[in-house]
């Protein structure tokens, strides 16, 4: 079965075809990354127009790169939700209209569900039950994926406020640096000593796994004041190192608490914030340890595409799961 | 077979035309909701007429002004359908296709903009079809009564109801209201207006975009900021 997807639900335009049992035929990404950066975060009108203009050939090319007519083409599936309204639409409408008029099956995605199933593309299952870490800019959860058909995905924990990556962009302008956050943070930490600075360990008093990094964010702010204050120039490399380290050391022990919690079999981590380095290789090193089985795709289906969407669609499809063409973008969907 | 689509209104839509006729249409007040409710209508309404979504050969997509997000609704649709069918697809002006729903020798269509403006656009009928006198703009109502012949001049579109008042008063008469049915962009007027390019091919994807005629207000901003430190 060979499934279209499309994905459109923050500020990737992407187009990928996926056969059901996650061979990746074609993936491509139309990144809105310049177009957003001068306003150091992504404006939701300016993602919905360029989703409007770039869809059609992303689409295309990815039916040209995977070989494939309309004919070679057994299921449709678009990203429903969550994600910004206009731009959720915009890909949503594109789909159910192409499934339509070819009397094809169409299938809606759940957005993290995509990003769990990234982890499978062109690689065999990972044993079951397993947690997997869905770390962006708009997510930061955990969540224990038990066998079943279609799989089973139990919420762990998720963000109280700022997700991971929006800590990062908003720390990154504390100190001046662009936009996105991650990679400059990332570049400027580089080989730095963490540990000049303390900064709190994001803990819940309640010993939850929930994740909370405004206050993290607000030490950043409280030490860059302060600084000002005294006419003192900050280290910005330093507090950034800090920062990462943090940030990092966290999301590993609640990831690794949540793999003892519940017997999991294996450890994941995906979205985009799965491209710092750091966090990868640490989170490696420390599965290792423990001899627990650690996979992270390749950083371009960490990062949002439409391949993760393909095969969580292709599953469900397969399955014989059909959305309605009333279908409606959820924003804020759960998984 | 061509499809008729216009999301730009609060007021869905759609029409099947072929050989000079409207064969059947469909229209819903759907606020927010156009993209729920399009493929559910299109498929009864060619149930109705015992007819099959590959009978239809081009689409003609309404482009606004109106609703961003609407708009943008109605192209994507259109956009997958043709994509999928390999189809021609061509994108009207939906402001046009409400004059020529007017009944009238004369439209003024307006619809709201927000933030004290709106979007205008003022047609005069020909011997055939009709003359842009002035283009879809984003204007305020004391500019518009500017722009505007000092002959009588029919108000319709999707703001008529809201602002013919204001305008009224703003000009101080020579205005008359068209019926409220007539103001709505019908897909019945849109598909022969977009016939002859559908014939000719259809319109590239890059040419069927929405009539914004305002930058997003991110770049407003932006562009007012820039120009500020520059006038500094």
């Amino acid at each position: 079965m060979n499934v279209l997807g499309i994905e459109t639900s923050c500020d990737e335009t992407a187009a990928a075809v996926v056969t059901a049992s996650g061979e990746v035929l074609s993936s491509i990404v139309a990144s809105q990354l310049k177009l957003h950066a001068p306003y150091g975060g992504i404006v939701p009108e300016i993602a919905s127009r360029q989703h409007l203009r770039d869809l059609p050939r992303t689409a295309s090319e990815a039916m040209r790169r995977a070989g494939m007519e309309w004919r070679d083409i057994q299921g449709v599936a678009a990203t429903c939700g969550p994600g910004l309204m206009g731009a959720l639409m915009i890909g949503l409408s594109w789909a159910k209209a192409a499934a339509w008029a070819r009397a094809l099956p169409f299938i809606g995605v759940n957005h993290l569900e995509g990003h769990l199933a990234a982890v499978e593309l062109n690689q065999a299952p990972l044993p079951r039950p397993f947690v997997g870490l869905v770390a962006s800019g708009g997510h930061t959860s955990l969540y224990l994926v038990a066998a079943g058909q279609p799989a089973h995905y139990s919420l762990l924990a998720s963000t109280r406020d700022d997700a991971v990556g929006e800590a990062f962009d908003k720390v990154a302008k504390l100190l001046g640096l662009s936009y996105p956050g991650g990679p400059a943070i990332e570049r400027i930490a580089g080989k730095r000593e963490p540990d000049k600075i303390k900064f709190p360990q994001p803990r819940m008093k309640d010993g939850s796994l929930a994740f909370s990094y405004s206050g993290l964010k607000t030490a950043v702010r409280y030490l860059v004041d302060k600084a000002r204050q005294r006419g003192e120039k900050i280290d910005s490399a330093e507090v950034a190192a800090a920062f990462q380290q943090a940030v990092i050391k966290d999301l590993i022990h609640k990831s690794l608490k949540a793999v003892k919690q519940h017997d999991a079999r294996a450890l994941a981590l995906t979205g985009g914030v799965a491209a710092n380095r750091f966090l990868r290789q640490t989170l490696a090193a420390e599965a290792e340890k423990i001899s627990l089985p650690f996979y992270c795709p390749p950083i371009e289906w960490c990062t949002d595409n439409a391949a993760m969407i393909a095969l969580a669609g292709a599953r469900r499809l397969s399955l014989g799961e059909r959305s309605a063409w009333d279908l409606p973008a959820v924003p804020n969907l759960q998984l | 077979m061509i499809l008729g689509l216009d999301t730009s209104s609060a007021r869905l839509s759609l029409a099947l035309w072929e050989q000079g006729r409207i064969l059947e249409e469909h229209a819903q007040f759907s606020d927010r909701r156009h993209n729920e409710i399009i493929l559910p209508a299109l498929e009864s309404l060619l149930f109705k007429i015992n007819r099959v979504p590959r009978d239809i050969s081009g689409i003609v997509v309404g482009l606004g002004p109106g609703s961003f997000t609407g708009v943008r609704v109605g192209i994507a649709t259109a956009q997958g359908l043709g994509q999928s069918m390999g189809i021609p697809v061509a994108g009207v002006s939906s402001f046009l296709a409400v004059a020529a729903g007017s009944r009238s020798n004369t439209a003024l269509v307006i619809a709201d903009a927000r933030q004290k403006m709106l979007y205008a656009a003022f047609y005069r009928k020909k011997e055939y079809g009709w003359e842009t006198v002035m283009p879809e703009t984003l204007i305020s109502i004391p500019d518009l009564v500017k722009q505007l012949p000092a002959t009588a001049v029919n108000v319709t579109g999707p703001g008529a109801q809201e602002f013919f008042e204001a305008l009224f008063r703003a000009r101080g008469g020579e205005l008359h209201l068209l019926p409220q049915e007539r103001h709505w962009p019908g897909a019945g007027e849109l598909a022969p207006l977009g016939e002859e390019r559908i014939l000719a091919g259809g319109m590239s994807w890059e040419d069927i975009m929405p009539l914004y005629l305002r930058r997003t207000q991110a770049e407003e901003v932006r562009a007012r900021r820039k120009a500020e430190q520059g006038g500094a």
